[in-house]
């Protein structure tokens, strides 16, 4: 690696701004503190500590920055709890056709419908007829005891329901196996209907996801906004950078707030039946309830995915366009001038 | 003010100085109590910059280095003698006080 790759290497820790001012003074001084042996590992390795310190701090005696990159914070590890919890999702276990489970279980007790009533990536559900004669109870019995046979870990069949008027009397229990929890309900009802439902159980490694990007958008948000205050303070149109960004910040926390609501709600609270909400439920419908995000606009912002989304994307936008119009002039530039022959 | 700020401060009052000259008498000053990384020199002396409490003296180029030399400004010189007042002040409190400490040779019964 030539010197200047190095050097480069090594600057690239500083902001933008110290690399443009004082990059060669950096390396220069290194170098002359090093003495004759030149710089050590320590030496370099300081450089970019220091340099990567540099990067979180706020330009000083501006509490508006403060405050600014507070808030930042929060919006950062909304957004990043949010994507975290996008990628966590797609650890869950894929619920497998209801077909063949539902058939494995119920076997001759009843007739299941040719299609699935529902076939999603992490439920499933599908509906069926008890045969003539078949005892609600005891085809739930034997639907358990075929599904316990084949690995399935069971609860005991619980009869409920028909005293109220209102509710069928049914026989239900549960089952797990692999992440995934199906609910079987035989209904004591004129259709005789029986119930078999699928849902993927949390998977360990979905927190994680979660709280690893919410921390990684603790720490982009206030290095943005570290960047960005440094950016509007030396800027030219400071004014009206700072209104832009500050919008930006205002709409960007709108949907932040939402994904707190969520993530308080979501995920300490792991159903013991049934698939859990998502932590970025608040800009995404649900693939849990679909249907109920139709159409898709709730009675305040928090239960919007579009609206949510559409925040976050005109709050970016504000901040982008804030960075723009902030972008260094000229006489910011500072770059290390030709020196003067005559004092060299 | 803090402890690097004030001693960059101090340095660059009698003379303007390079970041590395800076750092050595830094070291002096402090009877090396006090060593400044160049990162560490570079991103408080951008500070000062930006408020102006010390600005760009010249550059010079020595054996192909560049050396940009910084000195104090008129509100940083200000602002020095604030903080050195202030720190005089507090010593002198300090001493007084130590004085008066009962069981102390010379200090009130």
């Amino acid at each position: 690696m030539r010197a200047s790759d190095s050097s480069s290497v090594l600057l690239a820790a500083y902001p933008a701004r110290l690399r443009r001012r004082h990059g060669a003074e950096l390396i220069t001084t290194m170098a002359e503190a090093a003495g004759p042996t030149g710089p050590t590992r320590a030496d370099r390795w300081h450089l970019v500590l220091d340099g990567l310190r540099e990067r979180f701090r706020l330009p000083p005696g501006r509490p508006l920055a403060v405050v600014a990159a507070v808030l930042a914070l929060l919006v950062g590890g909304a957004i990043g709890a949010a994507a975290g919890s996008w990628a966590g999702m797609w650890t869950y276990p894929k619920v497998p056709a209801p077909g063949p489970v539902a058939s494995q279980a119920i076997g001759s007790d009843a007739t299941l419908e040719a299609d699935p009533a529902h076939q999603e990536r992490f439920w499933s559900s599908s509906l069926g007829r008890l045969s003539p004669g078949v005892d609600a109870v005891e085809a739930a019995g034997r639907a358990r005891d075929r599904l316990t046979a084949a690995g399935w870990k069971t609860t005991s069949v619980d009869v409920s329901g028909g005293t109220d008027g209102i509710h069928f009397r049914s026989a239900a229990f549960y089952a797990e196996k692999s992440g995934v929890h199906l609910t079987l309900i035989a209904y004591y009802s004129d259709d005789r209907l029986v119930e078999i439902d699928g849902w993927s159980l949390r998977p360990p490694t979905y927190v994680p996801f979660v709280l690893g990007g919410m921390v990684l958008g603790l720490l982009a948000g206030w290095l943005a906004a570290a960047a960005l205050t440094y950016r509007i303070a030396g800027a030219r149109r400071r004014r009206t950078s700072a209104v832009t960004a500050g919008s930006g910040l205002a709409l960007l926390l709108l949907p932040a707030a939402s994904i707190y609501k969520y993530l308080i709600q979501y995920l300490p609270n792991q159903e013991s039946y049934g698939l859990n909400e998502f932590v970025h439920r608040a800009l995404a419908s649900s693939p849990a309830r679909s249907l109920a995000d139709n159409p898709n606009i709730g009675p305040i912002w928090m239960d919007s995915p579009w609206l949510n989304k559409a925040l976050v994307i005109a709050g970016l936008v504000a901040v982008a366009a804030a960075a723009i119009i902030a972008r260094p002039g000229r006489g910011s530039q500072e770059p290390v001038q030709p020196v003067d022959p005559q004092i060299a | 003010m803090q402890e690097p700020t004030f001693l960059i401060l101090t340095a660059l009052a009698a003379q303007p100085l390079h970041g590395y000259g800076i750092i050595q008498s830094v070291a002096a000053l402090s009877g090396s109590e006090v060593k400044l990384r160049p990162g560490t020199l570079y991103g408080a002396l951008d500070r000062l910059a930006d408020q102006g409490l010390v600005a760009v003296d010249r550059e010079e180029a020595v054996d192909g280095r560049l050396r940009r030399y910084y000195r104090l400004s008129d509100s940083g010189a200000a602002a020095l003698g604030a903080q050195a007042e202030r720190l005089h002040r507090h010593a002198t409190a300090a001493e007084t006080q130590l004085r008066s400490r009962p069981g102390l040779a010379g200090g009130a019964a």
